[in-house]
């Protein structure tokens, strides 16, 4: 009760302050009144006993400012007539504060912006919940490499086991899924397949119905299916009756029995869980079987070791039993979940995050700083008053502090706003390629909001404290003295001309660089790739085979099937003339590689990139073989390896020695060699775009004789970009193996390079967004402390001018200092521009750069003309900032500065 | 109040302020001090500087309330009086007081 009336008497003092300073007021009154009635009383004349009165009962705002002390709200009236008189200040100097707030909206803006764009990486958290007991299942390999338990040994140590709780086994898919009735409008997600006991790993509860129930026949005669909120969101526009509907999967009927909240999606963003048993496979053979990725829960009081000695002894057990498969599975390794499924680069994104934006910040910070260095100076006689009427330093220092955290704060709600532009500007980028761009939505949540007001206070700390802790010790006496309109009030100290040096040194490097980088994409023919076919004829989808179980076992036989089903699909119709697989992205990009000859040096090992290709790879360009026979059907893994070589290969390693005939070895990055040698039969057009990089060529060998998980597919077609063969493309891909996933939609040549030159463009006006900013804000900063020295030393200008002085003079005398002091920052910035392009360019010394350029291109030569240009565009900026002041200055009336005390 | 030193000043001025209060109810802040200056034979002089801000606080604690009213040379003024919360703190106050100054009287008896 004493809290609740202490509270109900602060907030009325703090509202009604006006009120009780009115009763205060005139209950004073009459305490003088009647004082000065004694003191007539006693035999003093009214006036004489009236002053009486006031003197003895003391000042009476004195006695106001005692009792309103009481009132406990002196803080918080402080702190608010300190941001009033803040806002006034603004008002007071209102090209300084625009300028400060537009350089401090642009910081904190891009400061919320890297907040907002870091969030799904720092957030990622599937909803499983693991500690030190959540073990993961897998077979020994003896590398890195992981072999999954199959179901069938999955179900076998289920049953068995028994130093860990019920195992929970799940089977990542992908799903293509519609509503009965809506085939037409099926699309792909991702999903899982698990045992019943899956959701026991996360405390989350559904939004919707339930999880699955335990083991029962129930689920033997529907398929149980849980959907996360996207899914119920796509597909039922978050409708309650979803639970109990049926749902199309994979042309499966599946009962909807729960909806999960967006905070789950393990293992990695899943959309649906199917509960199975995978007992379909039962009686199958065991090389046929799913692999299900299998966690374990330690029993209490069980060490991991003993658990692992009793999963070997299952693990003996099945080898014995099923030596055909499990003879080499003898150990099982036991992995932590929390390691496994754990966001183990959190930390370095979050550094990251912090420090990117603390730069950004410090950059603003800087501008205001100077902007408040020569606002204090222009206060410091109205300073020096307060101080002598008695105000204490602490009092000086938040005059000055509450300057630049009004400013912080007027920058912030511009810079949310500006973050918000940038946000759905790079969304609007983002979605043309990927499905990304919805992670960067930005909605005023609290911890935006809260990241926005810290940035704020800390833009206006860092920009203030040092102007206020300045202004706090300046002599009062001294300043009072002195006249505060010459110039000897003012004192610019060599920091401000540092941070000067400093801006314009970073603005000239990052201009060296977003000029380079434009004069570079230029030199590519970004916008002009030649490539030896038509763009519009061929389309691409890029596949994940992994996805599929049977097709992950990487058996030749299943992947020929595949390609042959899609082949037969797709051939004939539309316009279709060719399909092909291969594992060059899209067709456009090149696979590293390393191959050495039979003949020639067959010890060293060279680099050329390395593709898994079908025979009809040619056909789909409408190209022709240069010499030599292409790969085809009869180029099996029971048959003599072979492979075929572009131009680029014959041109870089072959020179006058014709290629076909000759025998290489392969190897893929992290792999081993090729265990035969492979016989060269032919040689083919270059099929990649020319870039300045070197090529050195490319090595294609048939897909039934190597190994690939990611091929792209390409389809060539009269008219590729026709929207009935997209869906048929997708149609095909799903009948053909539905769990095989599409990444990057289905695409052109001619929209897949569109997309690239998008990101290209994208990145240049960034860049170039960004170093017009650098500049912008070092102009405001150089501009502020000109304009302000310059008002300074009006009166000294204008006695110059009267004893004859010119404007040329006057002028010369500014901008030398200046001229100077930018002059510095150059210099230094041209000594980083320089340091850094010898460093990377200098191939003697290792220089990692020059050795990725091809010899022709003249990369010095961009060097020198980004840095020419560089140095025209900041002495330019630079001067234009400084003409504006000087122009004033120069035109000042010498008799109304004399005359103007 | 002369020469006493603050941190005992103020929990006195509350007691005597609640004092003069039982003693006559309603009453203006200079009635009080009046009072107190009076009762003490001029000895206890009120300062307004600390007098305003003890009603205040008493008010906030709920041991007095106040009501406007017309003074007796037709001034509207803020009258004081005790509440019920008020009388019962000042009979607990005055309680401990006795016996405060009781032991310490004891104690500058002795010797």
């Amino acid at each position: 009760m004493g809290l609740w009336r202490t509270a109900k008497y602060r907030i009325r003092a703090l509202f009604g302050a006006e009120r009780l300073d009115s009763e205060m007021d005139g209950e004073m009154r009459f305490h003088i009144e009647m004082l000065a009635r004694e003191y007539e009383a006693d035999g003093l004349d009214p006036k004489a006993a009236k002053k009486k009165a006031h003197v003895d009962f003391g000042g009476l705002e004195k006695m106001k400012e005692e009792t309103r002390d009481s009132w406990g709200t002196r803080v918080v009236v402080d702190l608010i007539r300190g941001f009033q008189f803040g806002l006034r200040l603004c008002l007071r100097y209102k090209s300084s504060s625009v300028l400060s707030v537009i350089v401090l909206s642009i910081g904190i803006g891009i400061s919320v912006v890297i907040y907002i764009a870091t969030a799904p990486f720092l957030e990622f958290s599937s909803g499983a919940e693991f500690d030190e007991r959540h073990l993961f299942l897998e077979w020994e390999t003896g590398s890195s490499n992981r072999k999954l338990l199959n179901s069938h040994d999955f179900k076998v140590f289920r049953e068995e086991v028994e130093s860990l709780g019920d195992l929970i086994g799940f089977q990542t898919s992908s799903g293509w899924i519609h509503l009965p009735g809506e085939r037409d409008e099926v699309e792909q997600f991702n999903g899982a397949f698990v045992t019943s006991n899956f959701f026991s790993l996360t405390n989350i509860t559904p939004l919707l119905g339930r999880v699955f129930l335990s083991r029962q026949a129930d689920f033997e005669k529907t398929t149980e299916i849980v959907i996360s909120d996207a899914l119920w969101n796509e597909l039922y526009s978050r409708d309650e009756a979803a639970v109990g509907s049926v749902v199309i999967v994979n042309d499966q009927e599946c009962v909807v029995v729960g909806v999960m909240p967006k905070e789950f999606g393990f293992p990695y963003s899943q959309k649906f869980w199917i509960a199975s048993e995978w007992k379909q496979f039962d009686g199958a053979r065991r090389d046929k079987i799913p692999n299900l990725s299998v966690i374990g829960k330690l029993t209490h009081g069980v060490s991991i070791d003993k658990a692992r000695l009793e999963l070997n002894t299952l693990a003996a057990n099945l080898a014995v039993s099923y030596p055909e498969t499990n003879e080499q599975l003898i150990r099982v390794r036991l992995s932590l979940c929390k390691v496994i499924y754990g966001n183990e680069g959190a930390g370095s994104i979050l550094v990251l995050r912090y420090a990117a934006s603390i730069l950004v910040l410090l950059v603003a910070c800087v501008n205001v700083f100077q902007v408040l260095v020569s606002r204090t100076a222009g206060r410091s006689h109205e300073l020096a008053v307060r101080c002598s009427l008695g105000a204490k330093r602490n009092h000086i220092m938040w005059q000055v502090v509450v300057d630049g955290l009004v400013l912080a704060g007027l920058g912030a709600l511009l810079g949310i706003g500006l973050a918000a532009v940038g946000l759905k500007v790079i969304s609007a980028y983002l979605s043309r390629f990927t499905t990304l761009s919805g992670m960067f939505d930005l909605s005023l949540e609290p911890r935006v909001i809260l990241f926005a007001g810290g940035a704020a206070v800390f833009s206006g700390l860092v920009a203030s404290l040092l102007p206020a802790w300045r202004a706090s010790k300046a002599n009062t006496f001294d300043v009072l003295k002195d006249d505060s309109k010459s110039s000897s009030s003012v004192y610019i100290g060599r920091l401000s001309k540092a941070i000067v040096i400093s801006q314009v040194a970073f603005s000239s490097l990052v201009i060296f660089f977003c000029l380079s980088f434009l004069f570079f994409i230029r030199a590519q023919g970004a916008d002009q790739l030649e490539l030896p076919y038509s763009e519009k004829t061929v389309l691409t989808a890029l596949l994940w085979l992994g996805a599929d179980d049977q097709l992950r076992k990487g058996d030749p036989q299943d992947l020929r099937q595949f390609y042959r089903e899609l082949d037969q699909r797709l051939t004939g119709n539309l316009g279709v003339y060719a399909v092909a697989l291969t594992t060059s992205d899209y067709g456009l990009g090149a696979n590293g590689g390393q191959f050495r000859f039979d003949d020639i040096d067959q010890d060293e090992w060279r680099d050329a990139g390395l593709e898994v290709v079908t025979p009809n790879l040619l056909k789909v360009y409408g190209l022709d073989m240069i010499s030599g026979e292409m790969i085809d059907d009869f180029d099996t893994s029971d048959s003599v390896p072979v492979c075929v070589v572009d131009e680029e290969f014959v041109a870089v390693h072959c020179k006058g020695v014709d290629p076909i005939g000759l025998r290489v070895k392969v190897k893929r990055w992290q792999k081993p060699e090729s265990a035969d040698w492979i016989t060269i039969v032919g040689v083919i057009p270059n099929l990649k775009p020319k870039t300045p990089f070197p090529s050195s060529g490319n090595i294609l060998v048939p897909y039934t004789q190597m190994r690939s998980w990611q091929p792209s597919l390409l389809v060539g077609a009269i008219d590729a970009g026709n929207s009935e063969l997209r869906r048929a493309v997708r149609e095909s891909l799903r009948n053909t193996a539905p769990s095989v996933q599409i990444f990057g939609g289905v695409q052109t040549v001619e929209e897949r390079l569109g997309v690239f030159f998008g990101i290209m463009e994208s990145s240049f006006k960034a860049g170039g967004v960004f170093g017009v900013s650098a500049l912008a804000v070092s102009l405001i900063g150089l501009y502020s402390i000109v304009a302000f020295t310059t008002a300074q030393r009006r009166k000294e200008f204008g006695i110059r001018m009267a004893v004859g002085a010119d404007k040329w003079g006057i002028a010369q005398t500014i901008l030398k200092p200046w001229v100077i002091t930018t002059a510095l920052g150059l210099a230094l910035g041209a000594l980083l521009i320089a340091f850094l392009p010898h460093l990377l360019l200098d191939s003697g010394a290792g220089g990692p750069m020059a050795s990725l350029f091809d010899e022709s291109f003249d990369l010095m030569g961009l060097v020198m003309k980004s840095f020419l240009l560089t140095v025209l565009i900041v002495c330019f900026a630079n001067l234009m900032s400084m003409i504006a002041p000087t122009w004033q200055a120069a035109r000042v009336n010498p008799m109304d500065v004399i005359r103007d005390e | 109040m002369g020469n006493s030193k603050p941190d005992l000043l103020k929990g006195t001025l509350d007691l005597l302020i609640l004092k003069a209060l039982r003693r006559e109810s309603p009453m203006h802040g200079y009635g009080i001090s009046v009072m107190i200056r009076q009762w003490s034979d001029e000895v206890l002089q009120v300062e307004q500087g600390s007098l305003y801000p003890a009603l205040y606080r008493l008010e906030e604690k709920g041991l007095i309330d106040f009501e406007w009213g017309v003074s007796e040379n037709n001034r509207r003024g803020k009258f004081y009086k005790l509440t019920a919360e008020g009388e019962s703190f000042l009979d607990e106050a005055l309680a401990n007081w006795r016996s405060v100054s009781k032991a310490i009287n004891r104690v500058l008896q002795i010797g």
